[in-house]
């Protein structure tokens, strides 16, 4: 099983959204780590097929999944980021909707319907109309609707966005849970949310795929440019003039900083190890646009 | 398939706007039948033991339509004159109720009188003008029936009005069927679903053909059932023309009125289909469910104001092949027969191909435009 991307390019006007990308995906959770506006919605939509990119393919298998065609939907599982619904549809009206527009018979796609219900944790909620859903029922509303035909290709665009922190984490859990032997692609600006379940992380800046590989392989990337120092209240201003800051955290008249930087920003800084975060911020700092 | 048409006609009719325009289309419907059908406006003022009698609604109606059959047949000067003399009411008795004799042909008679009043066979003062029918009704008089045409006249209009508003509630119930998917971001859950982009689709485009046609006919059959129920087919083979009303009195070949139902009928039906095939297109090309409800109404109604008759005849009947247009019937009626080769016909006749074409094009294009859209 393998999803390939060859030379990808989608252009709008002046604008290129996604530049000569080439990747190849195999079983596994891939997490694309991008700013807002770094083409990773642009990206999703050409690898579920309902946008046509201005240059390069996409093939599952060695085929163009655009000749592919539905034999490609019927194994592909997308959750946009925009994630629309039918308010005044129930939970399980909604199922069997996307149930049959996935090509499942009537009678198992009550039974997926209901097990998946089952799986997010919204099975008391099946009767419920969806416009009384929160953020995180329609999130994960959105995952088992998109899990209905068992997928073998996933592709999940900022699945966690406007979740809170506990939320998050029954989501990525829930991913976790879906993923095996599959092909799972998660978006997201979220650091932490990639962190823990993606086997692989391709980082994306200005259309460009800039590192791909393991977690702590890419991390490896920013070595000996992270910083730790403690400066005293009043110097912090400066330096976050100065200095791409990541944590700060304020002890009585000092505060420590964790700085981003080629060069030892500080006498007083100590080298100390990179983490995923560290390396988003090394790449998409708020000086630079994305 | 038939589980995905279930799901798009829930869909489509289960919004507040849709039972609003819905329950405004009863309310209207109702209204309409009422003021000229059920029983309508049927009156007849005749004298009767030397006093002048007024009946009306359901009480006028039996009696119209006996006064009717005893002159039914073709209408000739003897007849035209003996109705005249024979329903001319005293100038004493439209004095004794206060009212101007010298201004009789205004007043109601009953259905034959005033027919021949409106045609310009009444002086004002109720007696016989003289003028004959060739005068009247030109080449096509030795073809007209005179008998009772109230019924078939009052419905044909009923339903006209009903059929026009039937249509701007079409376009509210069927301009989201695509645009709606994407005002709320659900066109790319659809077209990534291995029906989404063909059964889907066409489950779309059949509801929407389903509902429209269901509602016409629906429409049809109510008022065409309460017709046959209050007026019974009495006149069904009388000529447009001699309608009391004279909507159809210039329509320049012979035609009775189920001849004219018949032709309505291809009108209203064909017009439904088109401009279903026109929505469907909008909403599939529309950026919004808002934009393309706005759009497709201008399409359907824009075309009733425009100037269609400063146009050369060829043109304009193309305009008048428009849904609101050929709905209305007159504009299309009044047009002169076609011919092709040896074969003579109803410009209404041209609604059949115009919607087979509409059909197809509408169909594909939007089925087109819908399973190629761009998710944004």
């Amino acid at each position: 099983m393998e999803l390939r991307i060859e030379n990808l390019t989608k252009q709008y006007g002046a604008f290129i959204a996604v530049n000569d990308l080439s990747a190849v995906l195999t079983c596994g959770v891939y997490g694309l780590l991008g700013a807002n506006g770094a083409g990773k919605t642009t990206l999703m939509r050409l690898l579920c097929d309902i946008q046509s990119p201005t240059a390069g393919t996409v093939s599952y298998d060695g085929q163009n999944i655009r000749e592919y065609g539905d034999r490609y939907r019927n194994i592909l599982g997308y959750l946009p980021q925009d994630f629309g619904y039918y308010p005044d549809f129930t939970a399980m009206r909604f199922l069997l909707y996307m149930s049959a527009i996935k090509g499942l018979s009537k009678g198992y796609a009550k039974q997926r319907s209901l097990e998946l219900l089952d799986e997010v944790g919204l099975l008391s909620a099946k009767d419920k109309k969806i416009k009384t859903f929160s953020g995180g029922m329609k999130q994960r509303l959105g995952i088992a609707q998109a899990m209905l035909n068992d997928p073998k290709v996933l592709i999940l665009d900022e699945p966690t966005a406007g979740l809170d922190p506990k939320e998050r984490v029954r989501f990525r859990n829930l991913i976790s849970s879906f993923s095996r032997n599959k092909i799972v692609l998660l978006s997201t600006h979220i650091v932490s949310d990639v962190e823990y379940i993606a086997g692989d992380i391709l980082v994306m800046k200005k259309g460009n795929f800039i590192h791909e590989g393991r977690p702590d392989e890419i991390i490896h990337t920013v070595d000996g440019k992270v910083w730790e120092c403690r400066v005293p209240n009043g110097e912090v201003p400066s330096l976050e003039n100065k200095h791409n800051i990541g944590n700060m955290r304020t002890e009585g008249e000092n505060t420590v900083l964790r700085i981003i930087s080629e060069e030892k920003p500080l006498e007083s800084a100590l080298n100390v190890a990179p983490n995923l975060e560290d390396l988003y911020l090394y790449y998409f700092n708020d000086k630079e646009s994305v | 398939m038939r589980q995905l048409i279930g799901f798009e006609i829930k869909k489509m009719l289960r919004k507040p706007l849709v039972w609003a325009a819905l329950l405004g289309l009863v309310s209207f419907v109702a209204i309409m039948e009422y003021s000229w059908v059920v029983p309508g406006y049927a009156s007849i003022q005749m004298v009767e033991n030397g006093q002048k009698v007024t009946l009306e609604g359901f009480d006028a109606i039996p009696v119209d339509k006996e006064i009717c059959a005893f002159y039914q047949g073709p209408i000739t000067d003897e007849k035209v004159r003996t109705i005249v003399e024979t329903y001319d009411i005293p100038d004493s008795l439209w004095e004794a109720g206060g009212i101007d004799p010298d201004r009789e042909y205004h007043y109601v008679h009953n259905l034959l009188y005033n027919t021949l009043s409106a045609n310009g066979f009444v002086n004002p003062d109720g007696s016989y003008s003289g003028k004959t029918v060739e005068e009247a009704f030109g080449d096509i008089a030795p073809e007209l029936i005179l008998g009772y045409s109230t019924g078939w006249e009052c419905t044909l209009n009923a339903l006209l009005y009903s059929f026009l508003l039937w249509g701007c509630i079409v376009t509210v119930i069927i301009s989201p069927v695509f645009s709606e998917e994407y005002t709320i971001h659900m066109d790319a859950l659809i077209l990534t679903g291995i029906y989404g982009r063909k059964k889907c689709t066409l489950a779309k485009i059949i509801s929407a053909f389903l509902i429209t046609m269901a509602g016409s006919a629906l429409l049809l059959g109510i008022c065409t059932l309460l017709h046959l129920t209050v007026h019974g087919t009495a006149g069904w083979n009388c000529s447009v023309q001699l309608g009391e009303l004279g909507y159809y009195d210039r329509i320049p070949y012979s035609m009775n009125w189920l001849q004219a139902y018949g032709l309505a009928c291809i009108a209203w039906f064909g017009g439904m289909l088109v401009l279903t095939s026109i929505v469907l297109v909008v909403s599939a090309l529309g950026k919004s469910a808002f934009s393309a409800l706005v759009i497709a109404f201008v399409i359907y109604i824009l075309p009733m104001f425009l100037p269609w008759n400063l146009l050369p005849e060829s043109v304009a009947l193309w305009g008048y092949l428009l849904p609101v247009n050929q709905m209305q019937l007159l504009r299309l009626f009044e047009f002169d027969l076609l011919t092709i080769g040896s074969i003579t016909f109803p410009p209404v006749y041209l609604a059949v191909p115009v919607t087979v074409i509409a059909l197809a094009a509408g169909i594909l294009w939007s089925k087109k435009s819908f399973s190629q859209h761009q998710v944004v």
